[in-house]
């Protein structure tokens, strides 16, 4: 009489599935595959609908595929910092020319210079190539218009800094926490620079019972705003123009002494794909990639022959600090940081 | 006078005769070892004075453990009253419906606990569908951040962990017990406080103690909700991303604390024994109803209500996911889902899928062995081995995330940026509780089966592989199940853990909450759950009737 | 010529914590036959065979199988099959497959393994139900399922663990015939675990009676019943009489023993080595004795009084007291057969010829 073997079809599965999931593994940790074809690894502090409409056109023009993580400022440097030993990424996606100054200091980059960056202003790229620039950015309040109505009625808007002070608008501002946020820090960092380390901890200190919230990333504060859940979001002007062109009610006000930011774009060194993350930096300073970023995200391309997007601010136009020296930024990063820790 | 030869050195050398029970035994201390031992040791030593001394001093960190404290404890309060309430109407009272609560009860198993964090602020953020409605209707402004929100969205979340647990006390008490008490004149409120919630007490407590333990560690929704009400879990992210791991591994410490508080606590109350099943089987055909109609109407109302809120969170969810911008864009559209889950460029639906599979995988394989070994094998230091396989439980998932991070990031061995760590994170937390399942199993299962076969002629591991495998099958495939779930929706864990290369799902729908990009947010938890959903499906086509998924 | 030994155990020790469970065991099994070890439970009984088995490590002494010394050997190397006494079929295969089990281990060719289980369910009359689950039979049917899987092992010895103990007494007996034919048959060595005194009379060849961890005497199953060594050994193999008598007269094997207040004598056969004087015990069988019968002057005669007597279909069971003592307490235990409607009340005479008398040391 015949035999049945009652495990074997759970078996057959079993090893199917096995078979399966190795094939996936290996095949993601690169080691099937072409290498002429693997995949670029990129930290995009850039928001990540815009990180993937310019990649998307990168992968459609040179078949290259990328894997993209989406992090605040002050996490991508630390995490690159750390990876120091075994980087996990090739490519550093905006951020504020500050971070991409700590992380050069660092050691952690790769020089390159890209035929592409001749046309790029001097004071907005390391001259050695560590990093380049790719739009400006200065700091702007942005208000919600109805609910400033609401709240506020007629009063004016505030045009400089120090009238956020004002008792009225306790809880009703967002600015993320300048101890770890690129955004928020370019904001004291410049007022650093005009009245002195202590004046600005004076004002900070000041500022913080009007703040409803700090959160980690840049653009939240404008976003909450936006949607009322308070009146004022202190953020970079081009994340406010964004939300505004959605529809929303925001006005925004660049005030005296703003910083800018000076998004930057660099190589990680030894990164798993240096050759395409230079293929990338030289695809990102052709005019394409700064069309999509600028319109998308209505700052200003450092580059002359992007031109300024519709609905977009001209910077010079306004009372921003000319004078704003993001490597002194830079140097000053550390020991402002952990005086604002200190505040908390 | 003749002494028997045991000890240590015996045991041993019994050990060294059976090879394949050796092998067994010493992959999993090795096992152990590195991977809870060695991190803990890390962890501890990472810390130095001065970063305790910050802990300390800077009255921020004091404000997020208290609190973290007072926050769990109101969640795992509510939910744990929620539960009990929902349980006891489902196994107590006349009303309809009852599979239909069942289900809504296992849903948000579904997803990860941040989804209730993402579906709340699309409902109740200050900008959400409800608030939007009340302020524009009664110009109410609502603002529930911080505590009232965590509260809430804790609540929810961890409502049917409480429920499943009070479920299965309720369920094994026998009805016998409270007929009779029916029968010497007791009934309606009294009956239910002297019998039925004196019975079902350490079921209660061990729920409540649960909750609290997950709320402990929860990541995602007090970083969404938490606004400026700073908890502990996510003050030692920060401290990580801002590389201290010395000043993170003192919270760390401090948040274990706590938790194996509540693990020893959860220990004596489990050992009082649950006294609910001393005499034989229910009588065949006996009513356990108790409830009078009015009560019958009040359980099904507060059900009702319940349930409302969970298939609010689902739909409101599902609407973001498949409309253009939900409330401004109302157009259905597949784009969502074509970018974020099955586009190449973002694979962390099918990574979420590979990884907890093959974690769940080795965490069914690895408390199999152990509980074989630790069940029937004798060798020195057994004890151990089963404290340390225990021990994750207890501790934290941001911990637990935490002490790997910093022990293999530096260090001798370098594991940092690979997939294998986030596996055994992952490993870390469902692990323990295979191996708990799994030795209960064991111990039913006859010790004269085992020794039939060794008696044959089958070693140790034909044995396991020949007998003791197939007759738990069932379990195991349950374990697995359970397991497979838990990693999908695992976040606090392994937020320390993502590579650019392997970004999970929940991780993806809470960097897109935080953000702001609600609708990607929203697609990805709809292919988490979709994709949850079709593997439970195979599962349950492949083994039919030796699974239990779908029971309701 | 002396059939070889199967089994030798010298001086085996078993010890758990405080309990010295196995002293100084010495047994030697000859090949094809049928041994019973039997005790009550707590003797060490199971402790033997499950220590034969491998499942325990003995902790002196040295266990032969074949003139191998098998005390390092673990379980699955041993080749002593053993049936369970809950028979621990494994409930997620087949009756084939759970009789076949062994040899697959041994990675038998296919058609070997078929013939071999076929023949073996055929032993125990299971043909037919291969493809039957456990949990699909009777108790009677698991027994048997569990013999034909250690049978199939063509193994020369083969352990029983209590099998018959879940088997209702009707289904019992009719087994133990089976079981007995087929070890003859297949000229095997079993070893037979058992607290059921019947069974070890019935089935063995030679019977090894357990005494708190000590063999009190190993005989085939007439010796251990006529001629116990130890007043345990009487008294646990059906129902004895004792009386203290003292030995008078020694004449080779030939004792005389005086008893009771009047200081009868009986003379009786025995291979006691004694001296004059000393206190002994006589033991008789409850049916080797008369009631109110003609007695000579070698016969051993008490007088007694009946306190009750039960009736048991086939005999009536009388309790007497002793004339001689009269306390009161009845220690005389009379099986009468076939004796019609009389019954015995009031005094009687009780008496047994001398060769149903047997001596034991105090």
């Amino acid at each position: 009489m015949a035999r049945r073997k009652n495990n074997s079809s759970i078996v057959a599965i079993a090893v199917i599935a096995v078979v399966l999931i190795a094939g996936f593994f290996l095949y993601k940790s690169g080691v099937l595959g072409s290498k002429e074809n693997k995949k670029i690894t990129v930290y995009s502090i850039f928001q990540e609908e815009d990180a993937r409409k310019i990649l998307d056109q990168f992968k459609a023009e040179t078949g290259i595929d990328y894997d993209i993580l989406r992090l605040p400022s002050g996490e991508a440097v630390a995490r690159v910092q750390n990876e120091a030993g075994n980087p996990q990424a090739d490519f550093l996606m905006g951020g504020p020319a500050d971070s991409h100054e700590v992380l050069k200091q660092a050691g952690v980059l790769e020089a390159y210079i890209s035929q592409n960056a001749a046309d790029v202003a001097a004071n907005h790229k390391d001259p050695e190539g560590y990093w380049t620039g790719f739009y400006l950015n200065p700091i702007a309040i942005g208000i919600n218009e109805e609910r400033w109505k609401t709240l506020y009625g007629d009063d004016p808007y505030p045009q400089t800094f120090e009238e956020l002070l004002d008792a009225k608008f306790e809880g009703e501002i967002g600015m993320s926490d300048p101890a770890t946020s690129g955004t928020a820090y370019t904001a004291v960092a410049s007022l650093a620079q005009v009245w002195g380390k202590d004046k600005m901890l004076e004002y900070i200190d000041q500022l913080l019972p009007n703040l409803k919230e700090r959160p980690k990333s840049g653009i939240e504060p404008i976003q909450k705003a936006a949607n009322g859940e308070y009146t004022i979001g202190i953020t970079f002007l081009g994340d406010q123009l964004k939300i505004k062109a959605k529809g929303n009610p925001i006005v925004s006000i660049v005030p005296e002494n703003a910083g800018y930011e000076v998004g930057g774009l660099s190589i990680v060194k030894n990164g798993p794909n240096t050759e395409a993350a230079k293929k990338l930096m030289d695809f990102m300073l052709t005019d394409q990639p700064g069309i999509i970023y600028t319109s998308s995200a209505y700052s200003v391309s450092v580059k002359a022959s992007v031109p300024i997007p519709d609905g977009g601010i001209d910077i010079k136009e306004t009372n921003y600090n000319a004078n704003y020296d993001l490597w002194q930024a830079a140097a000053d990063r550390k020991e402002l940081q952990d005086a604002l820790k200190d505040l908390k | 006078m003749m002494k028997e030869k045991k000890g240590a050195g015996e045991s041993f050398k019994r050990l060294l005769k059976d090879p394949s029970s050796l092998v067994l035994v010493l992959t999993s201390f090795i096992f152990l070892i590195l991977f809870v031992i060695y991190p803990l040791i890390v962890i501890v030593f990472t810390t130095d004075g001065s970063d305790w001394s910050t802990f300390f001093t800077k009255p921020r960190y004091g404000t997020a453990l208290l609190n973290t404290i007072v926050s769990s404890t109101l969640s795992a309060l509510t939910a744990t009253v929620f539960g009990f309430i929902y349980a006891y109407s489902i196994h107590y009272s006349n009303i309809k419906g009852k599979k239909f609560f069942r289900f809504i009860a296992f849903l948000p198993l579904l997803a990860p606990s941040v989804m209730s964090g993402l579906a709340f602020l699309l409902l109740f953020g200050r900008g959400g569908f409800i608030s939007q409605w009340l302020r524009s209707n009664f110009g109410v402004e609502l603002d529930l951040y911080g505590l009232p929100g965590l509260w809430i969205v804790q609540t929810i979340s961890y409502f049917p962990l409480a429920y499943m647990t009070i479920t299965s006390v309720l369920r094994s008490i026998s009805p016998n017990l409270e007929v009779a008490a029916q029968n010497l004149g007791a009934r309606g409120f009294k009956l239910f406080r002297t019998i039925t919630l004196k019975l079902a007490l350490p079921g209660v407590v061990n729920a409540f103690l649960l909750v609290a333990i997950n709320c402990f560690a929860d990541f995602g929704n007090p970083k969404l909700i938490g606004g400026n009400y700073s908890l502990l879990a996510v003050e030692i992210y920060g401290e990580i991303i801002n590389n201290e791991p010395g000043l993170a591994s003192v919270m760390g410490i401090i948040l274990v604390i706590p938790a194996l508080l509540v693990f020893w606590l959860q220990n004596k109350v489990l050992a009082k024994g649950s006294y609910s099943t001393v005499t034989g089987k229910p009588v065949a055909g006996l009513n356990r109803v108790t409830t009078s109609k009015r009560t019958d109407w009040l359980l099904f109302l507060f059900n009702s209500l319940i349930s409302l809120m969970i298939i609010a969170m689902f739909l409101i969810t599902i609407l973001y996911a498949f409309t253009r911008n939900f409330g401004r864009d109302n157009t259905f559209t597949l784009d969502h889902l074509q970018k974020v889950v099955f586009s190449s460029s973002s694979p962390a639906v099918m990574n979420s899928l590979v990884l907890s599979l093959i974690s769940a995988l080795l965490a069914v394989g690895l408390g199999l062995v152990l509980s074989y070994i630790i069940t029937r094998k004798p060798f020195p230091g057994k004890k151990a081995l089963d404290f340390s396989a225990v021990l994750p439980i207890a501790l934290p998932g941001t911990f637990v995330g935490l002490a790997l991070i910093v022990a293999f990031s530096k260090g001798p061995i370098i594991l940092q940026g690979s997939a294998i760590l986030i596996v055994i994170a992952m490993l870390l937390k469902q692990m323990p509780v295979s191996y708990r399942g799994l030795t209960a199993a064991f111990k039913q299962v006859d010790k004269s089966i085992e020794e039939a076969s060794t008696n044959l002629g089958a070693n140790s591991n034909k044995t396991l592989g020949t007998i003791v495998f197939p007759m738990l099958q069932k379990t195991i495939v349950a374990n697995f199940v359970y397991a497979f779930m838990k990693n999908m929706n695992t976040l606090s864990t392994i937020i320390f853990l993502i590579t650019p290369k392997w970004v999970v799902a929940a991780v993806s729908i809470f960097n897109y909450a935080e953000t702001g990009t609600y609708y990607w947010a929203a697609a990805v938890a709809v292919g988490l759950m979709g994709a949850t959903l079709g593997t439970l499906g195979i599962i349950k086509l492949i083994f039919r009737d030796k699974v239990k998924i779908f029971d309701f | 010529m002396a059939s070889p030994l199967l089994l030798d155990l010298k001086n085996v020790n078993k010890i758990f914590g405080q309990n010295h469970v196995l002293k100084d065991i010495n047994l030697q099994i000859e090949k094809g036959k049928f041994i019973t070890f039997l005790g009550p439970s707590g003797c060490g009984k199971t402790t033997l065979l499950r220590s034969i088995a491998g499942f325990y490590t003995i902790d002196s002494g040295d266990i032969f199988i074949a003139g191998n010394r098998v005390n390092e050997l673990p379980p699955y190397k041993r080749g002593t099959p053993m049936v369970f006494q809950e028979y621990a079929l494994f409930p997620h295969m087949t009756v084939f497959n759970n009789v076949a089990y062994g040899l697959d281990i041994q990675k038998r060719p296919e058609d070997e393994i078929q013939e071999r289980v076929s023949a073996a369910l055929a032993k125990v009359k299971l043909t037919g139900l291969e493809e039957r689950y456990p949990h699909e039979m009777s108790g009677g049917q698991q027994q048997r399922v569990a013999m034909a899987r250690a049978l199939v092992m063509n193994s020369p010895i083969i352990l029983l663990d209590e099998p018959l103990s879940n088997l209702d007494a009707k289904l019992r007996e009719e087994v133990r015939v089976e079981l007995r034919t087929i070890q003859q048959e297949l000229g095997l060595t079993v070893i037979y675990v058992t607290h059921d005194q019947l069974e070890a009379l019935s089935m063995s060849d030679e019977i090894v009676v357990f005494n708190k961890g000590v063999i009190d005497q190993h005989g085939t199953p007439h010796e251990i019943y006529y001629k116990p060594r130890t007043q345990y050994v009487a008294d646990f193999i059906g129902t004895t009489n004792f009386i203290p008598v003292e030995v008078v007269r020694i004449e080779g094997s030939r004792i005389t023993v005086k008893y009771g207040k009047a200081g009868r004598t009986v003379t009786v056969e025995s291979d006691l080595s004694l001296k004059i004087g000393e206190q002994i015990m006589l033991s008789v069988r409850p049916e080797s004795l008369r009631i109110n019968e003609q007695a000579n002057e070698h016969d051993f005669v008490i007088q007694a009084y009946v306190s009750h007597s039960t009736f048991l279909g086939e005999k009536e069971r009388y309790f007497a007291v002793d004339k001689d003592t009269a306390d009161w307490v009845p220690q005389w235990i009379i099986d009468a057969y076939d004796i019609g409607a009389t019954r015995y009340r009031g005094s009687i005479q009780i008496s047994a010829a001398p060769d149903k008398l047997h001596l034991i040391n105090k």
